[in-house]
């Protein structure tokens, strides 16, 4: 691909001439030659790919919804709304008499079925999308738009945060075991060989249950899942690390910064994390996604965030159970857009992700 | 080889010994009373005969919790080598073997024809509840791996043989889409579309006693909707996995060497280039372990499949802290005896990797 070209030579003004006298109107080569940043050619190459577009914009307006609309929103998270709707309830009544059949002239066993319909009356939760409640409202009454914008809050700064401390913490291992080598590379990859052979899931939701039995406050347990979800996450990031150090320990450009005498912590700091971060990169924006699916799962489970705080998988759990049947039978409106909304987040990562991989390393688009 | 084989066996003691430190950590630093307190901290009170405190602290006994938490952790360690991995609260089995009923004198009790009366034997021990509920869990899983193989390698050739054209896009969308759906989502939209508003596939179970359908086509058109989700949901990686790899090795010499041949484009992707991937999907097929009878929690319990998935959700949902601590050391043994597996089988289909004295 031309334009992957660092530097591009506008070709038309090269005659530049050689004798003294033409001096002042010498261009130098480097000042024709427009330099493109690493940095730039990146972001070039990963604006190219429409699905990396794609993911960039729905994740803005994702962004957008949940921070900017709860500012236009009405109502609150754990506002009831006062919306109601006008019930009847109808409740079938059976009797059985004794009657004369006219035609034969015996008397009968007759059933009768008769409904009691009852007055109209308010129910203050469940009602239809209108206009003053685009999704209508939940199991107690509270708006369903809004929740969804305050779910989104929760999931998209959990995971964040979450990805922050994996890399800190995985950076920071990996980085000791991949240079150092030896005793310490040993036992770090040990216990990272452990906490990948934890099953993911049900690990998780027996941290989480667990956590009932700390008398932690609702609105405080969040930073606990977080915590949670850190602990057995990191490895990942670590091993990746590693695995990158290792290769890069062998380069030229390290032996040469060895020879200049540099001190460790610059070598490591200034010559290798530099080059690792693309790979990190990647893969935080892929296991945003996952994260993201983790805790609405828990979420889901009824161990992540607690109600009322409203996350996307608690709105989804609406649906579980006996008791969920109705919802998920006739209240789509309460429980499919928390569902759309986790879809389109954790889409939004993995294109990203993905545009960001080609971007850094375009020998594995080809 | 076999010092290999040794050096990973070794290792993976010693890495189930880190994963079993972790689990009975996060039991044991819980503050206040232990699991097993809170199961019986009514029946403790109500008690005046002091029996129930005698079986708390037997049951007690065995996890450790009496003793601190290393000694503790020893303690619970022996137990489960030993093969005693506790007792469930909420779930027991029948084992199949019949206990013969005799009287108090011991004479077996008979009935009119002069049969001895059985009783059968159940069990909580959490080891014949894993058996006994990973069985439906197996098959479903099985079922579901060999469709998502059977889909996934066909489609992640086609996508990287036809890059960047339309085949490809819509792969790596509909791939990305299954990696991004929550199970307890997608199962919900299934169930709601397929069950509920089409009325196409039953509702939730296994078997219907109402049903016209013979039990076997029965049984499959209950699974027909867990099946697609399990399907649906891990297709995309593996689909990523062989595209990657085919393109790697659509990239080598000996492609373009045997394209120079002139051989038919098939030939050189179905003959020379496919084999080659198929090597890396070797070591996936051996870390599908974990998955194939580790059952599938949301999905199952969603589809109220009585599955070991199923039983681990309402496990944890109910404080069942023996058989949710069972299950996780059970999943991690499944996890490092298919890495195991897999780096063995790799050896074995690759020539090229080579056990003895190399670091891998």
């Amino acid at each position: 691909m031309s334009d992957d070209r660092n530097v591009k030579i506008n070709l038309d003004q090269t005659n530049v001439s050689t004798t003294p006298t033409n001096l002042p109107e010498e261009v130098s080569l480097a000042d024709q030659a427009k330099v493109i940043s690493p940095g730039r050619l990146v972001l070039r190459r990963f604006f190219r790919s429409k699905l990396s577009l794609i993911g960039l914009v729905t994740l803005t307006l994702m962004f957008a919804f949940s921070f900017l609309g709860p500012l236009f929103s009405p109502w609150g998270e754990i506002q009831s709304t006062g919306d109601y709707k006008w019930v009847v309830s109808v409740l079938p009544h059976q009797i059985v008499v004794n009657e004369l059949n006219e035609d034969t002239g015996l008397m009968e066993q007759v059933t009768y079925v008769f409904y009691e319909v009852s007055d109209p009356y308010q129910v203050f939760s469940k009602t239809p999308p209108s206009w003053t409640h685009w999704l209508g409202t939940d199991n107690y009454g509270y708006d369903v738009l809004t929740r969804l914008m305050y779910g989104g809050r929760v999931s998209l700064t959990l995971g964040f945060i979450v990805i922050f401390a994996e890399i800190i913490i995985g950076m920071f291992f990996g980085s000791i075991a991949g240079y150092f080598g030896g005793a310490a590379d040993q036992v770090i990859m040990r216990v990272v060989d452990i906490f990948n052979c934890l099953p993911g899931l049900p690990i998780l939701m027996l941290a989480a249950s667990l956590l009932d039995g700390w008398n932690i406050p609702g609105n405080l347990r969040i930073y606990y899942l977080m915590g949670i979800l850190t602990f057995f996450g990191w490895s990942g990031v670590a091993r990746l690390v590693r695995g990158q150090i290792l290769g890069i320990r062998e380069l030229e450009y390290m032996t040469a910064a060895e020879a200049t005498g540099l001190s460790t912590r610059r070598k490591i700091f200034k010559h290798i994390i530099p080059n690792v971060m693309p790979q990190i990169i990647v893969q935080a924006t892929l296991g945003l996604g996952g994260i993201i699916l983790y805790e609405s799962t828990l979420s889901y489970l009824g161990i992540g965030v607690p109600f009322p705080f409203a996350a996307w998988g608690t709105m989804i759990s609406a649906t579980s159970g006996a008791a969920g049947r109705d919802v998920l039978r006739n209240y789509p409106n309460i429980w499919v857009p928390a569902g759309v909304c986790i879809v389109m987040a954790v889409l939004a990562f993995n294109f990203i992700g993905d545009g960001l991989r080609d971007a850094f390393d375009p020998k594995m688009r080809r | 080889m076999i010092k290999y084989i040794i050096k990973r066996l070794a290792l993976s003691v010693l890495i189930l010994m880190g994963v079993s430190v972790i689990i009975y950590g996060l039991v044991r630093i819980k503050p206040g009373l232990d699991f097993i307190q809170t199961k019986y901290y009514a029946q403790i009170q109500l008690d005046s005969t002091g029996e129930v405190q005698k079986m708390v602290d037997r049951q007690r006994e065995i996890y450790g919790l009496t003793s601190g938490i290393g000694e503790g952790y020893l303690k619970w360690l022996g137990n489960v080598l030993k093969g005693e991995w506790g007792d469930s609260f909420i779930f027991s089995v029948n084992t199949g073997r019949v206990e013969l009923l005799e009287d108090q004198y011991g004479n077996p009790i008979l009935d009119i024809d002069g049969n001895q009366l059985t009783k059968p034997i159940s069990s909580k021990n959490v080891l014949d509840i894993i058996a006994n509920k990973s069985r439906i869990s197996f098959i479903i899983a099985l079922i579901a791996t060999v469709l998502q193989f059977a889909f996934a390698i066909p489609l992640g050739i086609v996508s990287a043989t036809k890059q960047y054209g339309v085949v490809d896009y819509s792969v790596t969308v509909l791939a990305m889409m299954g990696i991004s759906l929550p199970s307890f989502f997608f199962g919900a939209l299934l169930l709601r579309i397929f069950s509920i508003q089409l009325g196409w596939f039953p509702y939730a179970g296994l078997v219907d006693p109402n049903s016209q359908l013979p039990v076997f086509l029965d049984m499959v058109h209950h699974l027909v909707l867990p099946i697609t989700v399990l399907v649906i949901l891990s297709i995309g990686g593996l689909m990523r996995y062989t595209r990657t790899n085919m393109l790697e090795v659509l990239n080598s010499d000996y492609i373009r060497t045997a394209r120079a041949k002139g051989l038919s484009e098939h030939k050189v992707i179905y003959k020379h280039a496919f084999r080659n991937t198929l090597i890396p999907l070797v070591t996936i097929l051996a870390g599908i372990l974990p998955g194939l009878f580790g059952g599938a929690m949301i999905t199952e319990t969603i589809f109220s499949i009585d599955g070991i998935g199923k039983a681990a959700y309402r496990a944890v949902t109910q404080g069942d802290i023996p058989f949710v601590m069972a299950y996780n050391l059970f999943l991690s043994m499944l996890t490092v005896i298919g890495t195991l597996l897999s780096d063995l089988m790799y050896a074995v289909v690759d020539p090229r990797v080579s056990l003895i004295g190399g670091k891998r």
